[in-house]
């Protein structure tokens, strides 16, 4: 049960690892770019700042360090972007209206996910010891 | 602690609730027809099976009972819609691949959450099984 559990760390942190590296180095300027065209002020300094968020999440989880603390970065990205960035009661098209209604239900599915770490006994299974003698877990 | 857990809880499993009674009551046809232009077998007949996955997935999470059966049921559903219904790398139109690609790796991470729940210790807080 550990690794399986670990395996889903591993996909969950990765995945905000990703997008993180996605706000912060590999497409700052289009996403800054598609803020922009939803209307968020000062949009690469947002872009920026959630990248942070993702990041601090990202490794949270990864490594099973500070999980408390990287639950509330992501909730912290969450609730902005998903009802900002995925606001489909304002979308016209049908089409895409459908396609950020998905977008905004999977985010509150994965903020959900992310309260949920909350409830993991720490220290987590495999998780890199820092700060402690490793005589825990 | 306990709250958030269990507001979390609740947003996790009525996700999969919502999209269990989409599967079954609100859009069956209109799911087989978009899983018949994916070329899925039997569309109707896997839209009720993935159905009745989520169906699954959802009760357990949101009573909190038989948790290990739940998360069995999420990746059985998960594993193969993501890998099936969003092969973003066959997709031509550059703007639709992206969509396909946000939903191909937001499901990976509903996969990895999910394994996640199966480090929360049994019972759980404020459920059936407690």
């Amino acid at each position: 049960m550990n690794v399986l559990v670990l395996i889903g760390r591993i996909i969950v942190g990765v995945y905000y690892l990703y997008n993180a590296l996605n706000h912060l180095v590999f497409a700052p300027g289009r996403l800054a770019e598609y803020a922009a065209s939803k209307g968020v002020p000062l949009p690469m300094l947002a872009v920026i700042v959630t990248g942070l968020l993702l990041l601090i999440g990202g490794l949270s989880i990864l490594l099973g360090v500070y999980t408390r603390v990287g639950v509330l970065a992501l909730v912290l990205f969450f609730l902005p972007v998903t009802f900002w960035m995925h606001d489909f009661w304002n979308v016209a098209d049908e089409m895409q209206r459908m396609v950020q209604m998905t977008q905004f239900v999977k985010n509150l599915a994965l903020m959900g996910s992310a309260l949920m770490f909350l409830a993991i006994p720490e220290p987590w299974p495999y998780a890199l010891k820092l700060g402690q003698s490793g005589s825990r877990g | 602690m306990e709250v958030l857990v269990f507001v979390g809880r609740m947003l996790f499993g009525l996700y999969w609730l919502y999209n269990g009674l989409n599967h079954l009551v609100i859009a069956p046809k209109a799911l087989a027809q978009y899983a018949a232009m994916k070329k899925v077998p039997a569309p109707l007949g896997m839209v009720v099976l993935s159905g009745l996955l989520l169906l699954i997935g959802a009760i357990t999470i949101l009573l909190g009972i038989a948790i290990p059966v739940g998360v069995a049921a999420l990746i059985v559903f998960l594993v193969p819609v993501t890998f099936w219904m969003h092969d973003f790398w066959n997709v031509q139109d550059p703007m639709q691949r992206m969509v396909e690609m946000v939903q191909f790796t937001k499901n990976l991470a509903l996969i990895g959450a999910t394994l996640l729940l199966l480090g929360i210790p049994e019972p759980w807080h404020w459920s059936l099984a407690e």
